[in-house]
């Protein structure tokens, strides 16, 4: 009986505990917060509190985010839960984040689709050291982040959009302050054409220190800026680039500046520096590749790569069934414009700039006699997007699938942190080592395939990677 | 007198439930919620080391991580060894996630120590992420467990595109670098 009766008092405390705890939720706004956060759980968007206790299941999320409202409507309405996604131009797009619902308890993160993203005020915080508790205001930008640029445009002539890293803006956005973000046209001055003649060492030095006291007539002759370009004696370059950021680049920032005071003409100075011909290119083409060059100008691996091709040939040719480049004639050739990207275009361009560097034999390309070290110039070629994706992490996505390649970006991010912060310019014969190794890994993955081809171990080094390597800025 | 004990435990028990329930007119109690609440806290594990790096992961996130990828039996075109995607806003946001994870001061230390994460990111079929194993720089000591525990769940969830090539397969790998520079 005694036992019983200890039994039954152990009971009633823990089911009166249980009780207490399941059935007295929160009922204001602030005791909603508190208890969410006692709790450590991560509220997410819903439009009701019906809403929320129909489905907040589907959200275990760790930590408390989100601005919350309440509505006098009754219990069921009593809280409305309200979200920011990081378009920066609406709240919650309920259909936008239907992908999110379908995720499971142990789920977390954003629940956002398309890039949209929940605001994280603790983390705000702690980056900007602000101790209270502020609410997302997402038309405050501030502009400490590690990438923002606040001078940034995405294109340098015939217009472009402000919205630089919206996202990384945003995540920043927890100060009330200023400068206000908006997404508006910049650089609305027209594009100039490419000139065969232009001459980027001239062009360079046209709006430096301040000033273009340059020779106008010279100018035209060289025909580097614009057919009929509208010069004047103002100070050009005089904005600042400075903005305090992690990943800063002066230099970058400085051509940008230069180009922008003179209406500089972007795309004839990539083609210039590439010393590619795009000639036999329809208008549609060329401006995909206009977009594939901007994008590759940002990067420092392939903006190197670029700086080192000369007189490359850029054509189509619907018989292609891949991106092709022939050493015979030094020319890439598209088969669609689809395949006009970065990814293609750079690999290419890396096989021409292989070819260019060590004259690699025409019938490793022919497939006909001996293959021997097709292998190699292939793994070099997979290795470069390795290494420009770990290199330029902040960029891209880089994808390893089972081809052979298992293990090699893990091997080359070693190398570079053993190298204080850079990928090595030669290497040890340890390293020689490895690389066959992982040479020999593809070649086996490959068997069957010109990739297969037997492996020359006197190539026991990416020399074409260390080339562009050695003339970048990477790091 | 145990008898009386027991009795008040009963009464004030009725009385805070009937309370209760009639204050908040709570419609129905969400059990998973209140799973949710009593979740065990996450712990960084060492999912496996090889003879320079280990990786690490959050055990109970295991899905894709241990398998080849692709997977077994998926058709692929051999010639994409690599794949850089273009998705800049993705890769932004990925490694904003990573950096939301330290104040400004520890993000300074961590660039004074020239610290690297390696994620190997992993997506069910419509790209959310689902699992992250990270590699460190410096044997694994720049970071705490904490702090890999936050970075994994700052990514856990987040979109990422799958290239069309990769579209048809269960599950997507991708890996990513966010250097503290």
């Amino acid at each position: 009986m005694k036992n019983m009766n200890k039994v039954s008092i152990v009971l009633v405390i823990l089911l009166y505990l249980s009780l207490n705890s399941y059935a007295c939720l929160p009922e204001t706004v602030d005791e909603w917060i508190a208890w969410a956060e006692e709790n450590d759980v991560n509220c997410n968007v819903y439009t009701s509190a019906e809403d929320f206790f129909d489905n907040a299941s589907s959200y275990v999320i760790d930590e408390v985010l989100f601005s919350l409202s309440q509505t006098e409507t009754g219990i069921d309405d009593m809280i409305e839960f309200t979200g920011i996604c990081d378009d920066g131009t609406n709240t919650y797009n309920e259909s936008a984040c239907d992908e999110a619902v379908a995720l499971s308890p142990t789920d977390s993160g954003d629940p956002c689709d398309g890039g949209s993203y929940l605001y994280n005020v603790d983390d705000c915080n702690e980056q900007t050291g602000e101790t209270e508790d502020l609410q997302y205001d997402q038309d405050a930008c501030n502009p400490w982040n590690a990438d923002y640029d606040p001078d940034y445009c995405s294109s340098l002539c015939d217009g472009g959009s402000d919205n630089y890293n919206e996202i990384g803006c945003e995540l920043s956005n927890c100060i009330d302050g200023s400068p206000n973000y908006s997404d508006e046209e910049c650089n609305a001055s027209s594009c100039s054409s490419w000139s065969p003649n232009y001459d980027e060492a001239y062009c360079s030095s046209l709006c430096d220190e301040g000033s273009n006291n340059y020779d106008e007539v010279s100018c035209e002759v060289s025909n580097c800026i614009d057919d009929s370009p509208n010069y004047s004696d103002e100070e050009c370059n005089a904005s600042s680039c400075n903005s305090w950021s992690p990943n800063y680049d002066a230099e970058y920032c400085a051509s940008l500046c230069n180009q922008n005071s003179e209406n500089y003409d972007l795309m004839g100075c990539y083609i210039s520096k590439s010393s590619i011909n795009i000639q036999s290119l329809s208008e549609v083409e060329k401006s995909l590749l206009k977009m594939v060059l901007e994008q590759m100008e940002k990067n420092c691996y392939f903006s190197s790569l670029m700086d080192n091709i000369t007189n490359v040939n850029i054509e189509m040719l619907a018989s292609k069934s891949t991106p092709t480049y022939d050493p015979t004639t030094n020319t890439i050739t598209f088969d669609v414009d689809a395949d006009i990207n970065v990814h293609s275009y750079a690999a290419e361009l890396f096989h021409a700039f292989q070819q260019q560097l060590t004259g690699i034999p025409l019938e490793i390309y022919n497939n006909k006699t001996d293959c021997t070290g097709s292998s190699n110039i292939e793994f070099e070629e997979h290795l470069s997007q390795i290494v420009e994706g770990v290199l330029t992490g902040s960029y891209d996505y880089f994808i390893t699938i089972g081809s052979g390649l298992e293990g090699v970006d893990t091997w080359v991010f070693n190398l570079i942190v053993n190298n204080n912060g850079k990928f090595p310019t030669s290497f040890t014969l340890a390293q020689r080592n490895e690389y066959l190794y992982y040479v020999t890994q593809f070649q086996q993955a490959h068997l069957g395939s010109h990739y297969g081809c037997p492996v020359d171990a006197s190539m026991s080094e990416p020399t074409s990677i260390f080339a562009v390597i050695s003339n970048s800025n990477c790091l | 007198m145990k008898k009386h004990s027991i009795a008040t435990y009963y009464v004030v028990l009725c009385l805070t439930v009937v309370g209760c329930s009639i204050k908040n007119k709570i419609p129905k109690i969400n059990n998973e919620l209140l799973k949710s609440v009593e979740q065990v806290p996450q712990k960084i594990s060492v999912l496996k080391r090889d003879s320079t790096n280990s990786y690490f992961g959050i055990k109970g996130d295991i899905i894709y991580s241990d398998k080849v990828y692709p997977p077994k039996d998926s058709k692929y075109d051999e010639k994409l060894g690599t794949y850089n995607s273009s998705s800049e806003s993705e890769a932004l946001a990925s490694k904003n996630a990573v950096l939301s994870c330290f104040s400004k001061e520890r993000y300074q230390e961590l660039v004074n120590l020239k610290a690297a994460v390696l994620m190997h990111i992993y997506t069910d079929e419509k790209g959310i992420i689902k699992e992250v194993v990270l590699i460190t720089t410096n044997n694994n000591k720049h970071f705490t467990d904490n702090e890999m525990v936050q970075m994994i769940n700052k990514m856990k969830g987040m979109k990422i595109t799958i290239p069309p090539a990769f579209i048809n397969f269960s599950y997507f790998e991708c890996h990513q670098v966010v250097w503290f520079k």
